[in-house]
C-alpha cells in the first residue's frame, strides 16, 4: 500500500473521531447542566476512576497506558469545556478584572520602596530603573520586605528572584508561599561585581573576601584563582562593602557593585570579576494589592499539584490547550509536606485575551491550590 | 514604645516611618537631640509590628516603655527640657530662684518684696492671689486685684510672675501671668490640668501632699498630653507621721525624678517645713541635691503676714541665703 492510502484511512477514522468528539463534548455539557440543576459538583472522581478502569479493561495490554493518557486528557477537556459554559467567573479572574479597572494608566514615578540590604545594594539600582524618585527604605531581611508591604509601611518592595549565572534566589521563592502580595513590575539588571578594598591595599594583601552567597557563586571562577583566601558569605554585597570600609583591617575585601565603591569610598582591586560577562539579575517589584498597568504581558502564578502521576503533565497540557507560552517553571519543596512541591509559572501573553481568563478559571478550579501573583511588564 | 533612629537619617525616610505609625492610629512624639532622634509612640502600641520597625536600616533600637507616663518620660526625650519663662531659663543646669510672699496683700507690700528679692538675686516673683486655705474663714486672697498688683510689681522690677490658679473658671484672669502654678491640692484636678495643657504658657506643677512620684508624673502627663510641654515640677514636702514639721521634704524625689523625667525639677522648702528657720538649711540641701531651682516665701513683715507668716523669710535673711546658695552652686558646677 502507498502512504496516501494509509493517510486516507487515518482521515476516515479522524472524521468519525471528530464527530464523536463533538457529540461527546455536547453530552458532557448536558451532564453539566443536569448537575448544576441538581446542585451536584461537576467533577466526579469516582466516575473518572471507573471510566479509566473500563478503558483499560477494554484495550489490549500494549495500549492500556496510551488509553489512560487519552482518557485523562479527554476528561480534562470535558471538564474545562463544562466550566466555561456553566460556572460563573472565578474569583481570581474577577479580581484581575477589578485590578485592571482600578489601576491608574501610568506607573507611579515616586513611592516608598522597601529593599533588603543597605545603601548601595543592587536592589537600589533596580529601584532607580523602575521609579524616577524612589524613597528607598532598607530592611535587614527578605521577610521584613514582605511584611513592610503587607502592613503598608511601604507601597512597593524590591526583591531579587533569579540570576543568569547563579540561578534562583531560593529564599525569596520560599517566602512567596507565606506572604500575600502582587507583582507589578520586573526588571533585569546587569550585575558587575568588583573586588573592593580600602584605599592603598594591594590584591596580594587580601586574606578574606566578604560578599553575598549569590555574588560569591557568580564569581566562583575568579575566586578559585586566588591562593590562601577565605571567602565568607554575609547578608548582602553592600553590607560587605560597608563592613570593609568601617573596619581598620587591611587584609579584607568585598565583592560589590561599582556604586558601593563611590558610596563607601573604597578602591577597586579588580573590576568585573564575575564569571560571565552577561551576568543579569531579575528583580520583582511587589505591592500589597494587585495593580495591573497597561501593557502587562507577563503573568506569574503558584500552584500546588496533587502528588499523583501525570498531574504536572496534565496541568501543562492546559497551557498548551489554551495556546499560552510558559516562560519559566520553577519548583520548590513545600516545608512540612514530604517531597510535595509548589510550582511557579511565568507565562506570556496579554491579560486582556479571553484565553488568558479561561486559563486562569481553569487552573483555579482544577488545582489543589492556585495563587495568582500578578500581571506586569518586564523592563530590560 | 520608643523608636531610636540612627544619626543623619534622610527626612523623607523618617517621614515615611512616622506617617505609617500615625496611620496605625498612634500619635508620634518626635524628640530631636544632638546625637539621636527618638520617636515616642503614644496610644495602643500592641498592634504595631515591633520586629518590622527594628529591621529597618534607619532604626537603631526599639523599646517598649512599660511606664504609664510617656511624654514626660526621659526615655521619650533623653535630653533635659529647658523651660523658658520670658527669657529666664529653668532646667539643664539653668538654676532659678523664685521668691515672694505667700499672698499678695497690698501694692506697697508686693512691690517692696519684689525689689528686695530682685536685689538678692531672685529671677522670678511669686505671690498668691487665689489662696487655697484649710479654713474657709481664713484670708482667701485678693483674687483679680492681687494679680493686678503682681503685674504692677513685674512692671517695676522686670521679674516674671508666678501665681496659683485654683480653678478652670479663673483661668481667663491669668492670661498675662508668666507662669501658672497648679497647687498641691489641685495636682489631681484633671480638668484644670487639661485646661492649662491647652495653653502655651509654662506651668509650675506642685506635688500633691500625699501623692506618689508616679501620680505626680501622670499629672504632668495630663498637661503634656494636651500639647503643653512647658511643665516645671515642684517637690514641696509630703505628709508623713511626723508633726514637728509641716510636711516632710522628700529630697530623694529630686534625684529619682531626674532619672524618670526630662522636665525641670524645683523644690519649695517653705511649704515643706512650715518653719522659717528650717528654710535655709533645706534650701541649701535642695540646691546640693541637684534641683533646677527653688521657690521660697519672703515677706517684708512676716509677723503680720495674712498667710503663712511662720514660714516666710525676711528680705535680709533671704539675701544671706542667696549668697550661700551661690556657693553651693559653685561647688556643684565644679563637680
Amino acid at each position: 500500500m502507498e502512504l496516501h492510502t494509509y493517510r486516507e484511512q487515518i482521515n476516515e477514522i479522524d472524521e468519525q473521531l471528530l464527530q464523536l468528539f463533538e457529540q461527546r463534548m455536547k453530552v458532557s455539557l448536558d451532564i453539566a447542566e443536569w448537575k448544576k440543576k441538581e446542585g451536584r459538583p461537576v467533577p466526579d472522581l469516582q466516575r473518572e476512576r471507573e471510566k479509566i478502569n473500563e478503558v483499560r479493561d477494554r484495550l489490549p495490554e500494549e495500549l492500556k497506558d496510551y488509553g489512560t493518557s487519552l482518557y485523562g486528557l479527554l476528561m480534562d477537556l470535558s471538564k474545562s469545556y463544562q466550566r466555561s459554559h456553566t460556572s460563573e467567573q472565578g474569583k481570581t479572574s474577577a479580581g484581575i478584572g477589578d485590578a485592571l479597572k482600578k489601576t491608574p494608566q501610568v506607573f507611579p514615578e515616586d513611592a516608598a520602596v522597601a529593599c533588603q540590604g543597605v545603601e548601595g545594594a543592587y536592589s537600589q539600582i533596580a529601584c532607580a530603573r523602575i521609579f524616577r524618585h524612589p524613597n528607598v527604605l532598607y530592611f535587614d531581611t527578605f521577610p521584613a520586605v514582605f511584611s513592610a508591604i503587607e502592613k503598608g509601611l511601604c507601597r512597593y518592595g524590591m526583591l531579587p528572584l533569579e540570576n543568569s549565572t547563579a540561578g534562583s534566589v531560593n529564599q525569596v521563592y520560599d517566602l512567596m508561599m507565606q506572604h500575600h502580595f502582587s507583582i507589578v513590575r520586573s526588571v533585569r539588571i546587569k550585575v558587575d561585581h568588583h573586588l573592593l578594598a580600602r584605599k592603598g591595599v594591594a590584591l596580594s594583601d587580601i586574606r578574606t573576601i566578604y560578599s553575598h552567597e549569590q555574588a560569591i557563586s557568580q564569581c566562583a571562577g575568579f575566586l578559585s584563582t586566588l591562593q590562601g583566601v577565605n571567602v565568607v558569605p554575609c547578608e548582602n554585597t553592600a553590607a560587605a562593602a560597608r563592613m570593609v570600609a568601617e573596619s581598620e583591617r587591611e587584609d579584607i575585601a568585598a565583592l560589590s557593585s561599582r556604586s558601593c565603591m563611590d558610596l563607601y569610598d573604597l578602591a577597586c582591586l579588580k573590576a568585573d570579576v564575575q564569571d560571565s560577562a552577561n551576568n543579569y539579575t531579575r528583580f520583582i517589584c511587589i505591592s500589597k494589592e494587585p495593580e495591573i498597568y497597561p501593557g502587562a504581558d507577563r503573568t506569574s502564578m503558584m500552584l500546588v499539584l496533587p502528588h499523583t502521576p501525570g498531574s504536572l503533565y496534565r496541568t501543562l497540557s492546559r497551557f498548551y490547550a489554551h495556546g499560552i507560552n510558559i516562560n519559566k517553571l520553577e519548583s520548590r519543596p513545600m516545608p512540612e509536606r514530604n517531597f510535595e512541591f509548589m510550582f511557579y509559572f511565568d507565562i506570556e501573553g496579554s491579560v486582556y485575551a479571553p484565553r488568558f481568563t479561561r486559563l486562569i478559571d481553569d487552573l483555579e478550579s482544577s488545582c489543589e491550590s492556585f495563587v495568582y501573583l500578578g500581571s506586569y511588564t518586564e523592563i530590560f | 514604645m520608643i523608636v531610636v533612629l540612627k544619626n543623619n537619617v534622610q527626612e523623607e525616610k523618617r517621614t515615611q516611618l512616622i506617617e505609617w505609625i500615625e496611620s496605625q492610629g498612634l500619635r508620634v512624639h518626635v524628640s530631636t537631640g544632638d546625637y539621636q532622634t527618638v520617636l515616642g509612640l503614644l496610644g495602643n502600641t500592641d498592634r504595631i509590628d515591633m520586629e518590622l520597625i527594628a529591621s529597618m536600616e534607619i532604626v537603631d533600637t526599639v523599646k517598649r516603655i512599660s511606664d504609664p507616663f510617656k511624654r514626660c518620660n526621659r526615655k521619650f526625650h533623653p535630653e533635659d527640657t529647658i523651660v523658658d519663662v520670658a527669657g529666664v531659663k529653668v532646667g539643664h543646669g539653668n538654676f532659678c530662684v523664685i521668691a515672694g510672699p505667700c499672698s499678695v496683700e497690698s501694692e506697697e507690700q508686693i512691690k517692696e518684696v519684689a525689689r528686695a528679692v530682685k536685689t538678692a538675686g531672685a529671677q522670678m516673683l511669686r505671690g498668691g492671689a487665689f489662696k487655697p486655705r484649710t479654713s474657709p474663714y481664713d484670708f482667701q486672697g485678693l483674687k483679680a486685684d492681687g494679680l493686678e498688683l503682681l503685674k504692677a510689681a513685674r512692671e517695676e522690677t522686670g521679674l516674671p510672675i508666678v501665681s496659683e490658679c485654683m480653678g478652670v473658671t479663673d483661668l481667663a484672669l491669668f492670661e498675662d501671668v508668666d507662669v501658672i502654678q497648679i497647687g498641691a491640692r489641685n495636682m489631681q484636678n484633671f480638668e484644670l490640668l487639661k485646661a492649662v495643657g491647652r495653653l502655651s504658657k509654662p506651668v509650675l506643677l506642685k506635688r500633691g501632699l500625699a501623692n506618689t512620684l508616679k501620680e505626680f508624673l501622670m499629672s504632668a502627663e495630663y498637661i503634656m498630653s494636651e500639647g503643653n510641654d512647658r511643665v516645671i515640677l515642684c517637690e514641696r514636702g509630703i505628709r508623713t507621721f511626723d508633726d514637728y514639721t509641716r510636711n516632710t521634704l522628700d529630697l530623694a524625689a529630686v534625684s529619682m525624678l531626674r532619672e524618670l523625667t526630662h522636665l525641670p525639677i524645683i523644690v519649695d522648702p517653705s511649704h515643706a517645713t512650715g518653719i522659717a528657720r528650717l528654710v535655709p538649711p533645706m534650701a541649701l540641701a535642695a540646691t546640693a541635691s541637684g534641683a533646677d531651682g527653688l521657690i521660697i516665701e519672703v515677706h517684708n513683715d512676716p509677723m503680720h503676714a495674712l498667710c503663712d507668716g511662720a514660714q516666710s523669710l525676711k528680705p535680709e535673711e533671704f539675701d544671706r541665703l542667696m549668697r550661700r546658695i551661690g556657693r553651693i552652686r559653685d561647688i556643684i558646677s565644679e563637680s
